[in-house]
Parts: C-alpha cells; sequence; structure tokens
C-alpha cells in the first residue's frame, strides 16, 4: 500500500502544502508572502496570519489536484507545529486537525527545523553521525545525529540567531528585506576591508551573533559622526565573511569530536552563496561529505515537513486533536507536543 | 513617579529585574528603551527568571512577539524595533499589550499611541559594562515597584 | 439537513450542531488562548454523541468577527477547510450579531482595547448600527440612547451589566437572514481594525 504524506507548513511568511507518495514527491505548493513583508521590512505577525487563512484553501486545493490524490488515500496528515509566529503556526495547524479529524487519519507534528534538516534529504540520504549547521532568520544550532530523528544540539547562538543579525544590519545600512539576500548579493561587489570583531571565539560550539550586529552599528554610526562614508558593499562583504568564517571556525572541528560522515545545510541562511562555497572549500581535505540543500529548500516549504514525517509516521509518532502549536519549540523536545 | 539606578554589572541589572519582577501583577506593561546593545532583551531574560519562566528568552526582533506561558504569568515580549515607520499599521497587538499577562516591549517609543499605561525604562550605556536605568511612570500602579526599587536596591 | 455552528472569536469556545434548525448538542465555555488547542476536541466531543462525521453538514454556520484577530481565525479555519473539501454550504454571522437573537432587540459590544469597544446594534432581524468601533464614551451614549435594548455581551470593562452571550442560539438564529458564502476560497475574517492595504 502507498504511503502518502499530506504536510501542512505556515510558520512564517510562506503557506505551503505538499504531498508525499512513499518517497516521491507528488505536490509541493508554496505561496509566498515575501513581497508583502518587504515593506515593512521584515514578516509582520499578524499579516502572515491574515495571510496565511486566505491562501490556505487555495493552497490546499492545488495540492490535491497537482497530486491527483483523494484525501481517503492519504495515509496521515502533517503539520508544523513550531517552532514559528504563533499567529501563522495556528492556521495551518486547524487546517490540518480539520482535515484529520474529517478523514480520519493520524495527526503527525513536525518541527520546523527538523524540517530543514530533512530538506537535504531531497538531494542525498542522510548519513550518520551528521552534523546539521542549521542557519536561519530565527535560528542558529549545531545539531549532531547519529541516527534518524535522533537529535543532540551541541551549540547554538546564546543571543540572535545568524540570520538576524543577516537582517539588522542590512536594515542599518538601508538595505531591503530580506536583509541575507541583499547583503549575499552586494558582497560580490565589495571586499573585506572592515574589521570586526568575533565575540565567543573559543572552543565551544556556542555563538553570540548579537556582538557582530552591534560592533556594524557603532561602526556606522561612528565613521556618519565624523562625517565620513560608508562603504556598503565592502561592509555588507566585511560582515558575511566574519559571520560565516565564525559559523564554521567553530562548527567544523565537531567533524573530528563526532566522528561525523555527512555535514549538511539547514535553514535559510544555506542559502548563502559565501557559506555554500566556503563549506565546500574547507572540507574538501577532510573525509566527509557536505550536502548543500538546492534554493527551494532553503526557504519554508512543506515538502521538507513531509519528509520528516514520512519517518515519524514509520515510527508512530502521532498526536491526539487537542495539539497545540509550539512557537518556542525546541528540536531537543522534538518528541513533546 | 521617577527613579535612577546605576547597574556596573550584569548582576546588578539581575538584581534591578528580579525586584521589579516580584512585584508585576496582571495587565502591567514595560516600554523599554535604549540604543542597540544596551541590554534591553539582556533585562529581559532577568525579568523572565523572576517571573518563574522556564524557557530560554530571546530577541523577539525577527517574531515582533514571543510569548512565554510557563512562569507565574504569561509574559508577552515584544520588539516594535521593526515597527518604527508603522504608525497607523493594526498590528494586532493590543490584545497581548492589554491582555492577561505582562507585556515587556523592546523599542516601545516607536509604538508609543498603542501602549496602554506602561512603566517606562530607558537604559543608558556608559561604557561596556556600566548602564543607568531610569525607571519612570505617571501611573499610579507602578508606584508600588518604585519604591521596592528604592528600599530593596538603596537608591 | 444537519448544521454545524462554531464561535471562537472572543474569549468563549462554541459549538452547535443542530438537525433541521433544532439544536441536538451544543457546549459553550470560556477558553482564553486555548480555542486552538480545544475546538477541534470539542467539534469531535460533540460528533460522538450525535453520532455524526464533518462529512454530514450540509451547512456550516460560522463568526467571521470581529474580536480577536487569532480567535477568529481558528473557527474560520476549520469552517472554511471543512465547507471546501465537502461542499457544505458555508454562512458567516457577524461575531456581534451572534452573541444575541435574531428575534430580539439587542447591543451586543466587545472590548475593541485602547478605550473602545467593538459595537453592533439590532431590532429583530434588522441592522440598526453595522458593526463599527466607537469609543467607550460614544457607546455609552449609545446605550443610553436605546435604553429599552438588553446589553449583550463583555461589560466589566465599561463597568456596566450585561447578559452573557449564547453564539450557539445566536448563529442558529441568524443564520437564515444570510446568505451562504459564494467563493469559500475567497472566505476572510472581518477585522475592523483595518489599515493595511494589502
Amino acid at each position: 500500500m502507498d504511503k502518502i504524506i499530506l504536510a501542512i507548513e505556515s510558520s512564517c511568511d510562506e503557506t505551503s502544502i505538499a504531498i508525499l507518495k512513499n518517497d516521491e514527491l507528488v505536490a509541493n505548493v508554496i505561496s509566498t508572502q515575501i513581497a508583502i513583508h518587504q515593506k515593512y521590512g521584515g514578516v509582520m505577525p499578524e499579516i502572515a496570519s491574515r495571510l496565511h487563512i486566505e491562501n490556505i484553501g487555495v493552497v490546499l486545493k492545488e495540492a490535491l489536484e497537482t497530486a491527483k490524490i483523494t484525501m481517503e488515500e492519504v495515509s496521515a496528515i502533517a503539520v508544523t507545529s513550531g517552532p514559528g509566529l504563533i499567529g501563522a503556526l495556528h492556521v495551518g495547524l486547524q487546517c490540518a486537525k480539520t482535515l484529520a479529524l474529517m478523514y480520519n487519519k493520524p495527526l503527525i507534528p513536525v518541527h520546523h527545523l527538523a524540517g530543514h534538516i530533512y530538506a537535504n534529504e531531497f538531494v542525498s540520504p542522510l548519513k550518520f553521525p551528521c552534523l546539521a549547521i542549521v542557519v536561519s532568520g530565527g535560528n542558529t544550532e549545531l545539531v549532531v545525529m547519529d541516527k534518524h530523528l535522533s537529535f543532540n544540539i551541541i551549540g547554538g547562538t546564546i543571543d540572535d540567531a545568524i540570520g538576524e543579525a543577516f537582517d539588522k544590519v542590512a536594515r542599518v545600512v538601508g538595505l531591503p528585506y530580506p536583509g541575507g539576500v541583499s547583503i549575499d548579493r552586494l558582497s560580490k561587489e565589495g571586499k573585506p576591508t572592515y574589521v570586526l570583531p568575533r565575540p565567543k571565539d573559543d572552543k565551544t560550539y556556542d555563538y553570540s551573533y548579537s556582538g557582530i550586529k552591534t560592533a556594524v552599528i557603532n561602526l556606522v554610526n561612528n565613521l556618519k559622526q565624523k562625517g565620513q562614508e560608508v562603504n556598503v558593499p565592502n561592509l555588507a562583504c566585511s560582515f558575511q565573511k566574519t559571520a560565516v568564517d565564525l559559523l564554521l571556525d567553530k562548527a567544523l572541528p565537531a567533524v573530528e569530536e563526532f566522528n561525523i560522515k555527512q555535514i549538511v545545510l539547514a535553514g535559510g541562511v544555506s542559502a548563502n552563496s559565501y557559506l555554500r562555497e566556503q563549506i565546500v572549500e574547507r572540507t574538501k581535505n577532510k573525509d566527509v561529505e557536505v550536502v548543500i540543500p538546492p534554493l527551494w529548500c532553503t526557504t519554508d516549504n512543506a515538502a521538507m515537513i513531509s519528509k520528516v514525517a514520512s519517518y515519524l509516521y514509520d515510527e508512530k509518532v502521532f498526536a491526539d486533536l487537542s495539539l497545540s502549536a509550539n512557537p518556542n519549540w525546541k528540536l531537543k523536545d522534538y518528541k513533546n507536543f | 513617579m521617577k527613579v535612577f539606578f546605576t547597574s556596573k554589572s550584569l548582576d546588578d541589572t539581575k538584581k534591578l529585574a528580579l525586584v521589579i519582577a516580584k512585584n508585576l501583577t496582571r495587565g502591567m506593561v514595560i516600554s523599554l528603551d535604549g540604543d542597540l546593545g544596551a541590554g534591553k532583551t539582556t533585562f529581559t531574560k532577568s525579568l523572565s527568571l523572576g517571573l518563574d519562566i522556564k524557557e530560554e528568552v530571546s530577541s523577539p526582533t525577527f517574531n515582533i512577539l514571543k510569548c512565554y506561558f510557563s512562569g507565574k504569568l504569561p509574559l508577552y515580549h515584544i520588539d516594535a524595533y521593526r515597527l518604527e515607520d508603522q504608525i497607523n499599521m493594526d498590528i494586532g497587538l493590543e490584545e497581548v499589550i492589554e491582555g492577561d499577562g505582562v507585556c515587556v516591549i523592546e523599542w516601545g517609543r516607536f509604538i508609543e499611541e498603542l501602549i496602554f499605561e506602561p512603566l517606562n525604562i530607558k537604559i543608558s550605556i556608559i561604557n561596556a559594562s556600566e548602564r543607568i536605568f531610569e525607571i519612570s511612570s505617571d501611573f499610579s500602579k507602578y508606584d508600588l515597584i518604585i519604591n521596592k526599587i528604592k528600599e530593596e536596591l538603596n537608591v | 439537513m444537519y448544521s454545524l455552528l462554531l464561535d471562537s472569536s472572543n474569549t468563549n469556545l462554541s459549538v452547535g450542531i443542530c438537525k433541521n434548525n433544532q439544536i441536538i448538542y451544543q457546549n459553550s465555555f470560556s477558553c482564553w488562548q486555548r480555542q486552538s488547542e480545544l475546538m477541534i476536541p470539542e467539534i469531535e466531543k460533540g460528533l460522538k454523541e450525535v453520532s455524526l462525521s464533518l462529512l454530514d453538514f450540509e451547512e456550516i454556520v460560522c463568526a467571521k468577527g470581529p474580536g480577536s484577530y487569532t480567535g477568529v481565525r481558528i473557527a474560520l479555519t476549520i469552517a472554511k477547510i471543512i465547507s471546501q473539501m465537502s461542499g457544505a454550504k458555508l454562512i458567516l454571522v457577524s461575531s456581534l450579531m451572534a452573541m444575541g437573537n435574531a428575534n430580539k432587540k439587542y447591543i451586543a459590544l466587545m472590548n475593541a482595547r485602547s478605550a473602545r469597544s467593538y459595537i453592533g446594534i439590532y431590532d429583530q432581524g434588522k441592522v440598526i448600527l453595522e458593526d463599527t468601533i466607537k469609543t467607550n464614551e460614544e457607546v455609552k451614549e449609545l446605550i443610553k440612547e436605546y435604553s429599552s435594548f438588553e446589553v449583550v455581551g463583555e461589560g466589566s470593562y465599561l463597568g456596566i451589566e450585561t447578559t452573557l452571550p449564547n453564539e450557539v442560539e445566536g448563529l442558529l438564529s441568524w443564520k437564515e437572514l444570510i446568505n451562504p458564502e459564494e467563493d469559500v476560497l475567497k472566505v476572510k475574517p472581518v477585522y475592523l481594525k483595518d489599515n493595511y492595504g494589502i
């Protein structure tokens, strides 16, 4: 019998529904709101929630039509129940619970970051021990997996996420949202001429991106006070280099410590071209495979949720219908819902 | 009422946050201002410990609103940094600002019109480890807090 | 003909099931911040009691706002999806209207924060004042002006006594007077405080 997972993702500014039939992705519909949030300099949760409820019906319809399956054939309904924006999560969650009740299907709660990690399976199967470098607007974590669905968080940010630092720095120098994309693009036109501090430059696997962000802001303010021009491409390049170099300098020693066979990138910041280039460059003489997710996997989508759900389904990790959104859900607690 | 508190270290900031947390009640709103790096989120983290919140409080700049329900009172942590130019925008935060818990709004001055009866806390940076906290309010419901700060921290 | 009635626009969560316009199941209780968790289990409970499935309904009647933004979206998302998948008619009733009975004369009130209220005034099925936001001072004036009308909904924030709403009865009484939605996919809540210009 076919294993058909219908997955729903609405944790941020993308409403997405995907259908995975055994190992084949037969639908992945995404309705993105990025353009709308642009004028607000970033995601506005209330707007996101409003757009989710407006879009969810259409996205569901399109997914079922594209996949050419009926709800009766579906094996289980999966949904991102966290982490993310609370109002946005609620919409996807209600849709999932309604479908589960209506068609008497098991309900599978999926952790959004687990989704980003498993997005890599659309490129290559995970190999263990696996090091996942999870980097997004809201998260920065280093995760070691010794088998499927086993997440050992060895380190992460103690303050700002790396993606948030990109967004804030972009804002300070007047670049449009999403900040990461703008900085990446502009960095190519600049050189790393500004010297920025490397906070928490120690042997731990923990990061402090708040410090770099503050340093950039102070630098810009000082230059402005002296009446000097900020060379924005150079600043973008310097910031990006500092942020990414620091990320990898601290993460790569894990390869030896945990005997890592495969490194995967996960989350929105894995779209960053310097990170993608550096991770390959810096591991070429190491005996470790590097998987870089295709760009379509780096943004939020339900396909990655369906992947995780497929494994959770095999282990019968199901929730009852009182499942609630957990905007602060930690990856290490993914079995608590 | 107004009071000034000089913090020479993270420990001092924690002490201040604890005194305030112990005396917070449902519906209270703290409008927190100070430049980037002044320590608004750090202060809020200490406040959350005072409210017995088990989860780790982190910056809500990306999410705008983060909610924590594991403590004595619900904590709604808002960052208005990205809301500076959106004066007339309906951001759906009123339910939370005038809500059933405690609301802390970083960069509160950017959404002043939406904030109902706040306790104002301004953090000024003196040097790398020193801060001056100016705690003030026009509303008598915060008099107890301000008096406690004076009493317990000798200012 | 079976109807499913849903409301989670404010602090209450209400589920009603009707057979040929007679209520055969209803439950309504206060559950602030927990509607997302509890609405579907409540519906499930109701279905079990009357031995029905979500596919048995010919119509879904749901409160569309104003009220708590999150709250309104919970019931409405559920209603939308049921209707879209089963083909049931979707009838949307204002959350203020749903607080009272269409046969009566009443003023419906909800706290809109910032010293304002959501208010609607109805006279036996006729709309006297269409759902709007007024300052609390204006509301008090209106209550004086329509002194023969019952005040239903929240009142403690204004310091006045009100009748508690009965959303299931309210939804049932108003649904005959409202046309079903033509395009279920396009359905969205009524927030009233609209300043987005999306």
